[in-house]
């Protein structure tokens, strides 16, 4: 078979025309609609599209505003000239001192009346043996006479040693001379 | 009925006048053509009816049927989307027994074979064709379309459609010539 050009037309219009020429079976609108009345399907929100971001937006600024008013109040800045930093050139007389980097030592200075200085004691514990006392006081109460002979001997022990101790250096002294 | 049944059938009639009337009427009106362009498509009953369901079921879920200018163009796009999704290649169908007959036939092409045989060459053409001009051709087999909807089905000009449907009906004669030259 050898069609012509003709022949083609009328094959491609036939052909054409049956391609799609189908009819569903009966029934098909109600069918349709029972589906859709078993499936009700819900008309969709478009405002849901907006009202979603307009209420994330709200909330964000809202915890913005909580924050930045829960922040204590900065002083203000007081308008005072700031004193320049000596320039390299002013300080060319002072002999260059190496900075030795690393962590500085430097005590912090203290604020006053915030720490509380205690006078060092010469002997630990500062409080007096309480136990020397009370044998001190029992034998004074028990044999006030043998006290009073101790703290009398002693006083000429101190007037000794004060009297030696004054010689010793009247004799210093004109040795010297 | 169920009393479940019965709740959503009365909430859909409570949806609301527009909502409820209009579908009714729409799958009244356009259920056939629906049905026509989701077969040219998928090229099967059951499909194409699955298809239909689906496209009204999408239709439904829109909300304002009333704002819709062209429901018919609408409803083919929407129905052409959903058949496109489920077919996205046409199989191989042999076509061995086409070309026997038209060997030992004589007489015109067209009487030469039947119905089902027509139809199946012309369907190996059409899937040989760009995809621009294969739709367009597709669409414009369904009976009830004109080539406005056409055009708005696919979201083209109304020129274009007449120019690509020009173009696809060209390329499809040299291409039945040409098969025809070589299964002689």
């Amino acid at each position: 078979m050898n069609p012509d050009e003709h022949e083609l037309e009328q094959f491609l219009d036939r052909a054409l025309n049956e391609y799609s020429e189908v009819s569903a079976r009966d029934g098909l609108e109600q069918r349709i609609l029972a589906n859709l009345t078993a499936n009700p399907a819900e008309p969709r929100n478009r405002w849901g599209w907006v009202l979603i971001p307009a209420a994330a937006v709200l909330i964000v600024v809202a915890v913005l505003w909580l924050q930045t008013e829960k922040k204590a109040p900065t002083p203000p800045v007081a308008k005072t000239a700031i004193p320049s930093a000596p320039s390299i050139a002013t300080n060319r007389t002072q002999p260059f001192v190496a900075v030795k980097r690393g962590r500085s030592h430097r005590p912090l200075p203290r604020a006053a009346g915030l720490v509380k200085t205690t006078p060092r004691l010469a002997t630990f514990p500062s409080q007096p043996d309480e136990s020397q006392a009370r044998m001190l006081l029992q034998f004074v109460q028990g044999s006030p006479k043998a006290a009073q002979q101790v703290v009398k001997e002693e006083e000429e022990f101190q007037k000794l040693v004060a009297e030696n101790f004054k010689d010793s250096k009247t004799e210093q002294g004109l040795e010297m001379r | 009925m169920s009393a479940a049944a019965m709740a959503s059938r009365e909430n859909i009639l409570e949806v609301g006048q527009t909502a409820s009337v209009t579908i009714e009427d729409l799958v009244r009106e356009h259920a056939r053509t629906v049905f026509r362009v989701a077969y040219s498509v998928v090229r099967n009953h059951a499909d194409a009816e699955d298809v239909s369901q689906e496209t009204f079921l999408r239709a439904t879920r829109h909300g304002r049927l009333k704002a819709i200018e062209n429901p018919r163009a609408w409803l083919v796009k929407i129905a052409w989307r959903l058949a496109l999704d489920r077919v996205r290649r046409a199989p191989d169908e042999p076509l061995d027994d086409v070309a026997d007959r038209l060997r030992s036939a004589e007489g015109s092409l067209d009487e030469a074979l039947s119905q089902e045989q027509r139809t199946r060459l012309l369907r190996r053409l059409i899937a040989t064709l760009p995809s621009d001009l294969r739709e367009v051709i597709v669409l414009s087999t369904v009976e009830e379309m004109a080539n406005a909807d056409i055009a708005q089905a696919l979201g083209i000009p109304e020129v274009s459609v007449r120019g690509r449907a020009l173009r696809a009906r060209q390329m499809l004669k040299q291409k039945l010539a040409a098969w025809l030259e070589k299964k002689r």
